[in-house]
């Protein structure tokens, strides 16, 4: 294929532009919906909303009229049942921020070498020709 | 308006130039080659690093050998690993473009931009490649060679040779620039498609030739620009609305545990349609059930649907727009099960437990907080529960009424209507939504992503106008059942005959033989006995019937014109109505059409119309809805949907049923007791009425033509009232069948009299003597100025027959016997001895 030298520049041109300027824009945005994809996938939100609630709506009815042995023991058993759900909310949100965390980390590291690409790309050809020739 | 002057311009031109000097097809090469390799070369790597590292330093060649060895592994790994690099980069840099650039064009869309907005002119890269890669601008040459290219003719059915073909014998070269695609407005691959068709005569020829219209090119075009987007969708997993489709944790902490729903009930379940084609479909009814769930009480739905509607459908859409938050908040984290009502019935069989587990489970489903509970065939559940005696409306009426639950149930259109609409306390607590028949293109769409399942999993591909042939052979030939069911159900059965057939391009005319195969209706490609029969319908028909050309031409055209494919498919195949005295061959030519274009007697039905004539006639014929009961009309329509219909006695029926049969004639189909479009599109109606017979007598004694009346004729049946002129003018035909002279009874006779040789021949192997004197016999006999040639059946019954048995009791004629009647006999002696038989 016989091309223009120009047509290559200016490729080339494109290619900077978009990898030193909009390719960030991209990068933040896939990173943010990561990022909210955790949140979203742990229900974070809903979780704190109910953290107190009992687990999967577990629990006894109060007796009516005055029976405070049976009011104290429903007391206790729903007491345990909303122990029980803020325990598992807890962890499930620890796990979820954990994750989100991570997440949150991973995409500065890809920010990072995102901006030394080039310089990486260049340093893994010079090492690896070195080793290649040189062993 | 700002517009793009030049390519360089174009959001889209770094793909372009990428293209040229490294083309997507080669990077996917490179990528795919170069994945083994660099697995190859770690795994070396590492079992290097390993020997390395057990294997003791100091003398010996072994590490000697993996010094040598080693670093080189390591260096040809990462130069490798660069590669794969810099083709990574290069493949997110096209992708980059090319969203950006969709993105951009669906939020500023040139076309949907609102006047006087400064709007920018952007094309999609489609178009861009295709303009930018034409030679000498050769846009036509570009656009086959694109990457849409070739999809839209594949679903065009036209096949890489048929174009170089094209391209070799076009008589003009179509060439444009940027300037001409600005000024056209062409934005995507369907704006150019479309251009092309429309602009360059050539191409349409091209296609026309081929059987492709504007509409099958636009259809294809669509569709196969709809498939690219699906999977550009599918492609940016990475995005919010992929992302949801995973699920989420920790949603259902907050709501309770149920245990008896749960061996009673099934989750629902996503179909394959396209999330495109199903929202296309199900828009209207998924959001009533939306605005009807989100009522602060009686949240509940029925949807009313016959089986194969949909109604499911409409359940699965709304769940997957709650899983995937696509709802009003109230809706938010419901979850959808699908209650087993049959299974409930079936293990409680009996009153109490079945009520027991019934509460418990709906009790169980309130404190849940957060289910919306279906019941499929709800009323079937309801008549199930009765027979235990146990009223299921009465037990769901508070449930109904509560805030925390909300049920929606589903029931086919006849049992709603008779079961649950009279039921007005039921009725308030639901909101009902109809589910109609979908219109064609609704299913053409829904098809179109069913083959694309099918040809993942079949050698075979679908053109478009076999996607629409489907569609439209379900409507015009499948009886049971409803859209868009009975034409996803054609479909899958397409692709297994296809393979038997050994052929991969699924056209109109595949679908039509395949129509032909699986109901016997003669659609698909005319084959040479059929054309030689078509050709000869009335010499065949005049075997049977004696005189009546009018008749016989009549039917014989209407059949041609039926089986060429030029009649109006939406009225039946022909309908006529055949006006004469009795015995002149009425009801002969339906019967012998029957026999003759049918090949059997069978597929002519027959209604004796003089029976439908009360006030419930109509009720008869169509069914009747309170009694449950079907009609005869739809009954032997169902039965014998392609073949003759006899409407004997036409006049003798009242007016609701005339009415009836003006829709019928019309429109080509008509409705049952519960609503059911029934087809009549396949049939040839033949009514027939002696209407107007005494004025052919008259005629006939005066020596006048009765054809030369006919328009008199049909003018005494309307001023007497006996037939609508509307209804009159619905036939295709109105024949006057004369009455018989005195050569038509001889040849009548003669014709019986053969018949009933061919009877005796094959029943009591008999061979019968046609002489002069039996068909003189049957003349004398038969012949009634009243009764046309029908006294002559009696006659052969009464004189000949009688004079047969006589000899076989006699034991004159005996097993292969010859028996001749003669003159004598046929007068008022009975006994005559027959000859000997043959030996």
């Amino acid at each position: 294929m016989n091309l223009p030298s120009s047509k290559l520049t200016s490729l080339i041109e494109h290619y900077v532009i978009w990898h030193y300027g909009r390719a960030y824009v991209d990068i933040y945005n896939i990173w943010m919906n990561f990022v909210w994809f955790v949140f979203y996938f742990f229900s974070i939100g809903v979780l704190f909303n109910t953290l107190f609630q009992p687990w999967k709506r577990m629990g006894e009815e109060y007796p009516r009229g005055f029976a405070p042995a049976i009011a104290l023991q429903t007391f206790i058993v729903n007491t345990l049942m909303r122990g029980v759900g803020f325990m598992v909310r807890v962890i499930v949100i620890a796990i979820g921020l954990s994750i989100a965390s991570v997440v949150f980390a991973l995409g500065l590291v890809v920010f990072a070498l995102w901006t030394i690409m080039p310089v990486f790309f260049v340093a893994l050809i010079v090492i690896g020709l070195t080793l290649l020739l040189f062993g | 308006m700002k517009k793009k002057e030049r390519i360089e311009d174009l959001s889209v031109y770094p793909i372009l130039l990428l293209e040229d000097f490294f083309p997507h097809q080669l990077r996917h090469k490179f990528f795919r080659a170069l994945f083994p390799i660099i697995s190859l070369l770690l795994v070396l790597f590492v079992l290097l690093s390993f020997a390395n590292f057990y294997i003791p330093k100091g003398g010996g060649e072994a590490p000697r050998i993996l010094s040598l060895i080693a670093p080189r592994v390591e260096g040809l790994l990462l130069i490798f690993f660069a590669f794969w690099l810099v083709i990574y980069l290069l493949e997110t840099f096209h992708r980059a473009v090319f969203f950006h650039n969709r993105a951009f064009r669906i939020r500023r869309s040139y076309k949907n931009a609102p006047e006087g907005e400064d709007v920018f002119y952007e094309m999609s890269s489609e178009v861009a490649g295709i303009f930018y890669h034409a030679k000498n601008g050769d846009v036509i040459e570009s656009f086959f060679n694109s990457h849409i290219g070739p999809d839209v003719l594949v679903r065009c059915g036209i096949l890489a040779d048929d174009i170089r073909q094209f391209l070799k014998e076009r008589s003009q070269v179509l060439q444009m620039d940027l300037e001409d695609l600005h000024r056209e407005s062409i934005v995507d691959a369907v704006d150019f498609s479309l251009f092309l068709y429309k602009n360059y005569p050539d191409f349409s020829d091209f296609l026309f030739k081929r059987g492709i219209g504007e509409k099958d090119f636009t259809g294809a075009v669509k569709w196969a620009t709809r498939v690219e987007s699906e999977r550009e969708f599918q492609e940016r997993w990475w995005s919010r609305d992929n992302l949801k489709k995973i699920g989420t944790l920790g949603r259902d902490f907050s709501y309770g545990h149920t245990y008896m729903l749960d061996r009673y009930s099934s989750e629902v379940t996503i179909g394959g349609a396209s999330p495109s084609s199903r929202e296309l479909q199900w828009e209207n009814e998924v959001l009533a059930v939306e605005s009807a769930l989100s009522k602060a009480k009686e949240s509940n739905a029925i949807i009313v649907g016959d089986d194969g509607v949909g109604t499911m459908d409409v359940v699965s859409e709304f769940s997957y727009r709650i899983d995937t938050r696509q709802v009003p908040q109230v809706l938010q984290d419901k979850r959808v099960v699908i209650v087993d009502s049959n299974l409930i019935v079936a293990t409680a069989k009996e009153k109490a437990i079945l009520e027991e587990h019934l509460i418990r489970l709906l009790n169980e489903a309130v404190k849940a907080g957060n289910l919306i509970l279906v019941f499929d065939h709800f009323t079937s559940f309801v008549q199930g529960a009765r027979s235990l005696g146990t009223d299921v409306i009465d037990i769901l009426n508070p449930y109904l009424l509560s805030p925390k639950l909300h049920i929606i149930v589903l029931a086919p259109t006849e049992e709603y209507h008779r079961i649950l609409a009279p039921n007005g306390q039921m009725m308030t607590r639901f909101e009902v939504i109809q589910i109609k028949q979908p219109e064609n293109n609704k299913v053409v769409s829904v098809l179109e992503d069913m083959a694309i399942v099918l040809e993942n999993h079949y050698p075979v591909i679908f053109t478009y106008p076999a996607i629409v042939e489907v569609v439209e052979a379900a409507i015009n030939y499948i009886t049971e059942g409803v859209m868009p069911d009975k034409a996803t159900d054609l479909l899958l059965e397409i692709p297994p005959y296809m393979g038997q057939k050994g052929k991969a391009l699924i056209e109109k005319s595949d679908i039509l033989d395949f129509i032909q195969f699986k109901t016997k209706i003669p659609v698909g490609e005319i084959r040479p006995e059929e054309k030689t029969k078509l050709e000869n319908l009335e010499v065949e028909l005049h075997k049977r019937i004696v005189g009546q050309n009018d008749a016989v031409v009549a039917i014989s055209d209407a059949m041609r014109r039926s089986r060429s494919g030029v009649r109006d498919p939406q009225k039946p195949i022909g309908s006529f109505l055949f006006l004469g005295p009795t015995g002149v061959g009425k009801t002969e030519t339906a019967k012998a059409l029957a026999s003759v274009y049918f090949d059997n007697e069978d597929k002519m039905s027959r209604l004796d119309m003089s029976e439908y004539q009360g006030e419930d006639a109509l009720e008869r014929l169509i069914g009747s809805f309170d009694l449950g009961k079907p009609g005869t009309l739809t009954m032997l329509v169902k039965n014998t949907p392609y073949g003759v219909l006899l409407l004997d006695e036409f006049e003798k029926t009242g007016p609701d049923v005339q009415n009836l049969f003006l829709q019928v004639l019309d429109e080509g189909f008509f409705s049952d007791m519960s609503g059911h479009r029934v087809s009549t599109k396949n049939l040839i109606f033949i009514a027939t009425s002696n209407a107007g017979s005494d004025i052919m007598y008259d005629a006939i004694q005066h020596g006048e033509n009765v054809h030369a009346l006919r328009q008199y004729i049909i003018d005494q049946i309307i001023s007497k009232g006996t037939l609508k002129p509307e209804l009159i003018n619905r036939f295709d035909g109105v024949i006057l069948f004369s009455p018989l002279e005195k050569k038509d009874i001889t040849e009548i006779a003669r014709l019986m009299a053969e018949k009933l040789k061919k009877r005796l021949r094959e029943e009591q192997s008999l061979n019968l003597i046609v002489n002069e004197a039996l068909v003189q016999a049957l003349v004398k006999e038969g012949q009634d100025p009243q009764f046309g040639g029908r006294p002559m059946a009696r006659a052969v019954k009464n004189k000949i027959e009688k004079l047969i048995a006589n000899k076989i009791i006699s034991g004159v004629a005996k097993t292969g016997a010859t028996v001749e009647l003669t003159a004598e006999e046929l007068g008022t002696e009975i006994t005559i001895p027959a000859k000997k038989p043959y030996l």
